[in-house]
């Protein structure tokens, strides 16, 4: 699955990126927490960071999605994260947080809903989105559900149905992108493998996909490229089957990690 | 949830009209009863003109002018409640956090024992509304100023500092207590008890400008308010500007409350609980609560006042002791059974 997508990216080597960092750097309270990160993504590709605890993942992601300023240049369609109007942005680039509070009585559907908000296509539009979206998550049963209600996985879901939701239709607006942190927290086996699935099938309709990962595993089969930080640095970059080698991974997490065949897929899995 | 979500939305006319006609009854209500009772037949006949001229007397100098105090604070309470409740987004949250009530009650206080030779009025209006209103507007800015770095607003600084102001505010107040004369301090007793028999056409008619204000404001934010629930950084990624909507909500519940105090002294629970019901009624989405919370707020408290005229009739309650005696228990039973709405 993997190798059929790097070969449809192959055809169009050309594309301009999605986003393109270079040379970022951040530091925060006078430490350093992030240092000389250049990548980028195009359309349809999916990135996945990885790095043992505290190596910068989620402030990476908080930089990209505009909520610090930084050293260095993010480009978002070829525009500087900062010099994006709000709204406009929103349109292009849907964030999904780490946590998520909520207190207030929504029903799932209108949570899923506000990933709308920026748009303006119309409630009939809007509502059409809302219920491929959770069909797609498999949602719909959870429709008229209380949001603070629900556990956490179904949270967790609905959340990145909202995300979802707010990138979902080429024709609104193009370039996409998605970031996702750590987007399979609180799921459960079945539903990480139906939501890596659903990562896969938007980014094969344009959108860019980065995500923080903490499963290796997960990283090994659905994503094209990944980023591997430690203590701020990018330690390598490149195609995951590139990246993800036994003696990167060792030394990413000072581990004894081994990597084993997939039986059924030409991939990887990782074992401790 | 009585109605579901998609429910509100699809009879969202019948639903308004309905609670129009409420509103409607309870006005009507509000101006039969009272130490006099007037029948529906003698209301009828002064619409027409023709009533007598103590029944006119009685409705055009006393009661209506009373009545459209009671429904615009009311509803100026009620509608700054949820906004609140979403600018903290957290259901149980009380304008009086963010310091406007101490504030107005310590430029009450500062007006009356200071200032106690002026008696004249601004426009109509008591000194001591002004100096409530100033006072309370004052409070906000502080707070406001403190919750506010270079990173925008914080919300849950903005809390501490409005308790931090609150005590700041209240121990002033305690100073001037303490040298204050009889009576001085009775003033300044009966002024916090709130209470809306000080009500004339010139109060009811800037309680009802600032409400008309935001009724046409505040709805526009309904979607902003909605998406902000979310967290700032999300509200933020949906392309609100977070910083500007809290900073024009913030503002609105400063005069909206600012100006309710003013005129009728510090109300309590009709912010905190009219909201919150309505929640429980309709959802919590903005667009349909903001102006279901400021007719619920205006039916209220017209219900409030007519108690409070009824009870202890030819003399009557403060209008304030009655909204915090019943609205503290119905408080606590929201606190027991709010699981049950889905709030944690």
């Amino acid at each position: 699955m993997n190798s059929i997508r790097l070969q449809s990216n192959d055809k169009m080597p050309e594309r301009k990126p999605v986003l393109h960092v270079q040379a970022l750097s951040f530091s925060k309270n006078k430490a350093q927490l992030l240092r000389d990160i250049t990548f980028s993504v195009p359309a349809g590709e999916v990135l996945a960071i990885v790095g043992p605890n505290g190596a910068g993942k989620s402030t990476l992601l908080k930089i990209l999605a505009g909520d610090e300023p930084c050293h260095g240049d993010v480009l978002i369609g070829g525009q500087h994260q900062g010099q994006w109007a709000l709204k406009k942005r929103a349109r292009h680039l849907a964030v999904l947080p780490q946590f998520s509070l909520l207190n207030f009585p929504y029903t799932v559907e209108q949570v899923v809903g506000l990933g709308r908000t920026p748009h303006a296509t119309g409630a009939a539009v809007d509502n059409e989105i809302v219920q491929q979206v959770m069909q797609e998550l498999d949602i719909a049963y959870l429709q008229g559900r209380l949001y603070p209600a629900l556990s956490g996985g179904e949270k967790q879901r609905t959340q990145i149905a909202r995300v979802f939701c707010q990138v979902w239709r080429e024709a609104d607006a193009n370039p996409r992108l998605m970031l996702l942190d750590e987007p399979t927290t609180a799921l459960d086996l079945g539903h990480q493998q139906q939501l890596m699935r659903a990562i896969t099938q938007i980014a094969k309709r344009g959108v860019a996909v980065v995500m923080v990962v903490h499963d290796i595993n997960l990283a090994l089969a659905h994503a094209d490229k990944v980023l591997a930080l430690q203590c701020g640095e990018m330690v390598a970059y490149g195609n995951t089957n590139e990246v993800l080698t036994e003696s990167v991974l060792q030394h990413l997490f000072s581990a004894q990690i081994k990597l084993i065949q997939h039986p059924d897929k030409p991939t990887f899995m990782v074992t401790l | 949830m009585i109605f579901h979500s998609s429910g509100v939305a699809l009879h969202w006319r019948w639903l308004l009209s309905g609670a129009l006609v409420v509103l409607c009854l309870c006005a009507v209500i509000s101006i039969s009863f009272g130490a006099v009772s007037l029948s529906l037949s003698e209301i009828g006949l002064w619409l027409q003109g023709k009533s007598s001229l103590q029944t006119q007397i009685i409705i055009e100098d006393i009661r209506l002018p009373r009545m459209l105090l009671a429904l615009c604070i009311g509803a100026l309470l009620a509608l700054c409640g949820t906004v609140t409740q979403g600018l903290f987004r957290n259901p149980l949250a009380d304008p009086s956090l963010i310091g406007v009530s101490a504030g107005a009650s310590a430029g009450a206080s500062i007006v009356i024992v200071l200032l106690s030779q002026l008696h004249w009025n601004m426009l109509g209006v008591p000194v001591v509304s002004v100096g409530a209103f100033i006072g309370g507007l004052i409070a906000v800015m502080v707070v406001y100023r403190i919750a506010t770095g270079v990173n925008g607003t914080s919300v849950a600084t903005m809390l501490l500092a409005g308790i931090a102001i609150t005590f700041l505010t209240g121990s002033l107040s305690s100073i001037l207590e303490f040298y204050a004369d009889d009576e001085m301090l009775r003033r300044i007793s009966l002024w916090r008890m709130g209470g809306l028999d000080a009500a004339n056409y010139t109060h009811a008619m800037i309680a009802a400008s600032v409400l008309i204000v935001l009724l046409v404001l505040l709805p526009q934010t309904a979607k902003a308010l909605d998406a902000f629930l979310l967290g700032e950084s999300e509200a933020r990624h949906l392309g609100i500007d977070v910083d500007k909507i809290k900073y024009i909500l913030i503002v609105s519940v400063a005069v909206g409350v600012g100006v309710a105090v003013a005129l009728a002294g510090s109300i309590a629970f009709v912010g905190l609980v009219v909201p919150h019901m309505l929640r429980m009624l309709v959802g919590p989405a903005h667009r349909f609560l903001l102006p279901l919370s400021a007719i619920g707020g205006a039916v209220l408290l017209l219900l409030s006042d007519v108690l409070s005229r009824t009870l202890v009739a030819p003399t009557e309650l403060p209008v304030g002791i009655l909204t915090a005696f019943l609205g503290a228990p119905l408080f606590i039973s929201l606190l027991r059974h709010r699981h049950e709405y889905g709030m944690r």
